[in-house]
């Protein structure tokens, strides 16, 4: 879908190509709302290249994502 | 000198004398020289002298000699000029029409200041050169032929001439058109050899003559390290390389190096009166700090005014850890600030204004309309017309020409002077706000980086802390950009040494990366210090035959391999593309962009080019094992690569 160029595969976002999305995205509404009519940066998405039904289920994905292990975990990162 | 026919006439007469059986007929060796035969004139056969065996080898007649020999050739002097600047390495391709200069070097000079390194590409030498420049403070010298060699070597000129790097590139050439051998040395030869290159480098000549070069030279290495530094080249004309040096042999001409530009007394004094009486000051550094006395005096000034610095990663400009780094809050410092500073600011423009991508490209300002700019560097000392390297025209209020490096000292030295009592107590409050921030700013890129970690691809901030974790406790140098891996070192590494991270390209030239970061770790090599990289997948390709060199020349550097299967940024701009057409719904962007079926085995390709390697990692588990085996293998002074199936960026 071309999401994940910018956000990458798990929509833990990078810099400066795109925030994170995942996980607990936008609530559906605004999230669609985004892709169709992004203020800025991000390219539009119109629905006639990605249906409603595509973004929702691009939504349930990035909802199924799991949280992330915290810092305090991972000593590449507590350590610091 | 004796031409052609007069060699001939002479090893006839010699041939006569001794009985020697040589071809005298000149249409005999008209003939030879149309079909362009390598030797310039025909020999007596080695085999029926050696049959004759009445003459010792080295009993040679006056003219004989002359025409076989050459027991001071000109190359020897060019070696002595090259050497007496103290040059450690020539990275070279060799060609024929050096090669002349290339037996100096070798033979002469004894391989050693400069020792010869043997490049597979000319673009992997000059980047070599650029890698190396912004470690050692120095340049090397890369030959090439002025023809195909000068074309290979363009892009990488390009590179340094934007990152303002010194290289000093030496081009054979054959000038005089009645001395070249018909067939190739005709391909390789140019009227005006650094003509192809003149729009990106700082000066070029073309000596005429052994003194004239010396001159040439010396003039070369003193304009590519004066600030605003950049490459140069000297064409060494192949006559003047193989001909005798003559007498009296030319003189080595003393270098005089420049005292790098300070800016004016009096501007200095206008700059610091605003910054010190600045409420939000700010702080913009690109290509500022060359040494460890540089990121000194920046930190000096910035603790002066207590005012937030961001490091635009053209250099290591200022520590990551530092209190007063807000490199990662940019845009609200941009926006907010009544003064700002730019330091060798080369896209002051970009800096306090926005330009969208959007259909119609709108530019909006995205400083105060109030804010008062200030500039300070030598972007204004040189400039040229064609390339558009220089950035868009911004107006600023005080714009002070001088090395901003050399010139901190006064500027800080006058801040103090303007700073009073009532101003000194302002900023002490602000210290204890943009403590906060910088810790806050730090802790908030540890839990992003936490997003994705398990993840396979590999998150780069996964790599990029893996990698942390076990180069933190050495003398390590960050030798490649960061930018592709959402720039992890910057957000949370300690960098606070110059050498810690040296740029990127300078001008987006994919090719740079690889043998940039070979040649930075060539001169960290003499400092003990452990060269990193992370490489991207597809800028390794462009001249994979560098890691060859690395092996070669057991040059210690350990390469990650961003591997994220494609031209990433690329597929991006494609994708926005078809945003914006309202079409490729089905994924067409990856088509030009991607390296798949089949996928780059960049393991089997280190190891066949003698680099030791592992991967394809695909489990982030995988990873910090495999960094402590590489780490021993570039511990013993070789270098090692992994390659590493990564998230996009
Ligand atoms: C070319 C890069 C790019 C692509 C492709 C892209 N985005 Fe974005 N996205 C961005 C950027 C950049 C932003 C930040 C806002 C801005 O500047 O427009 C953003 C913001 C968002 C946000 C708002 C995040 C927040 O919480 O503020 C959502 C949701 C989002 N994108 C979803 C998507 C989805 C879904 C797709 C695929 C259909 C997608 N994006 C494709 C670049 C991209």
């Amino acid at each position: 879908m071309g999401c994940y160029q910018c956000h990458g595969y798990e929509g833990q976002g990078a810099r400066p190509t795109g925030p994170r999305i995942a996980p607990e995205p936008l609530p559906f509404a605004v999230f669609s709302t985004w892709v169709r009519h992004p203020p800025e940066v991000m390219p539009a998405y119109s629905r006639d290249v990605r249906s409603e039904d595509k973004l929702e289920r691009i939504h349930e994905y990035l909802i199924s994502i799991p949280p992330p292990p915290d810092v305090s975990t991972l000593p590449a990162l507590s350590e610091n | 000198m004796a031409n052609r026919r007069e060699f001939l006439k002479g090893i006839a007469t010699v041939g006569a004398a001794s009985g020697l059986g040589v071809a005298s007929n000149p249409a005999t060796s008209d003939a030879s020289t149309q079909a362009g035969q390598e030797l310039s004139a025909v020999p007596p056969s080695s085999r029926e002298a050696a049959m004759e065996g009445e003459r010792p080898d080295d009993d040679y007649s006056e003219t004989e000699a002359e025409h076989y020999f050459v027991d001071h050739p000109g190359s020897d002097f060019m070696v002595d000029v090259v050497k007496s600047l103290g040059i450690d390495y020539l990275a070279s391709n060799p060609g024929s029409s050096f090669r002349g200069f290339h037996e100096s070097i070798v033979n002469y000079g004894g391989n050693a200041k400069p020792e010869f390194l043997t490049c597979l590409h000319e673009e992997s030498s000059v980047a070599m050169g650029h890698g190396y420049a912004k470690i050692a403070g120095k340049p090397l010298a890369v030959a090439c032929h002025g023809t195909v060699g000068l074309q290979h070597a363009a892009m990488a000129i390009y590179n340094a001439w934007c990152d303002r790097a010194p290289v000093v590139v030496l081009a054979g050439n054959h000038l005089d058109a009645t001395e070249r051998r018909a067939g190739v040395e005709w391909a390789h030869s140019v009227q005006d050899a650094a003509k192809l290159v003149r729009d990106f480098t700082k000066w070029d000549d073309t000596p005429m003559s052994l003194a004239h070069f010396g001159e040439s030279l010396v003039r070369a290495y003193k304009i590519a390290m004066t600030p605003p530094m950049g490459p140069v080249v000297i064409v060494m004309d192949g006559h003047l390389q193989e001909q005798e040096i003559g007498s009296p042999a030319p003189v080595v001409p003393d270098l005089s190096p420049t005292v790098p530009p300070q800016g004016d007394s009096g501007a200095l004094r206008e700059a610091a009166e605003l910054l010190a009486n600045a409420e939000r000051p700010v702080i913009l550094a690109d290509r500022t700090v060359r040494t460890a006395e540089g990121m000194a005096r920046l930190v000096a000034l910035a603790e002066a005014l207590q005012a937030p610095v961001v490091d635009r990663a053209g250099r290591l400009n200022f520590p990551t850890n530092h209190y007063l780094n807000h490199s990662g809050r940019a845009r609200g410092l941009v926006s907010n600030a009544d003064v700002i500073l730019g330091l060798e600011l080369y896209d002051f423009w970009g800096n306090v204004n926005r330009m969208s991508d959007l259909v119609h490209r709108e530019a909006t300002r995205t400083a105060r309309a109030d804010a008062k700019l200030i500039s300070l560097g030598v972007n204004d000392l040189f400039i040229k017309s064609n390339y558009q390297s220089f950035q868009r025209y911004q107006p600023v209020d005080l714009s002070i020409a001088g090395d901003a490096e050399a010139t901190l000292p006064a500027l800080t030295e006058e801040v103090k002077r303007a700073m009073s009592p009532e101003r000194r107590a302002g900023t002490a409050e602000r210290e204890a706000t943009l403590r906060r921030a910088h810790d806050e700013m730090r802790e908030r890129a540890k839990v992003e980086a936490t997003y994705a970690w398990n993840a396979s691809p590999i998150s780069t901030a996964r790599m990029c802390m893996e990698l942390w974790q076990q180069i933190r406790v050495r003398d390590w140098s960050m030798v490649s950009r960061t930018s592709q891996v959402s720039s992890w070192p910057q957000r949370l590494w300690n960098m606070d040494r110059h050498y810690q991270f040296i740029g990127g390209s300078g001008g987006y030239g994919v090719g740079y990366g690889a043998p940039g970061a070979v040649g930075a770790a060539l001169a960290n090599q003499e400092h003990g210090r452990l060269s990193v990289a992370i490489q991207a997948d597809g800028d390794l390709m462009y001249a994979p035959g560098v890691l060859w060199t690395a092996a070669h020349h057991h040059i210690p550097l350990l390469s990650l391999v961003h591997n994220n299967r494609a031209y990433h940024q690329e597929l991006m701009h494609l994708q926005k593309m078809a945003s914006r057409r309202r079409r490729g719904a089905d994924g067409r962007a990856k088509i030009g962009n991607v390296f798949e079926e089949p996928f780059i085995e960049f393991t089997e390709m280190a190891r066949g080019l003698g680099v030791w390697s592992e991967g394809p990692i695909h489990d982030p588990n995988e990873l910090a094992p495999a960094i402590a085996r590489a780490i021993d293998v570039v511990e013993q002074g070789e270098p090692a690569l992994l390659d590493v199936v990564s998230q996009p960026r």
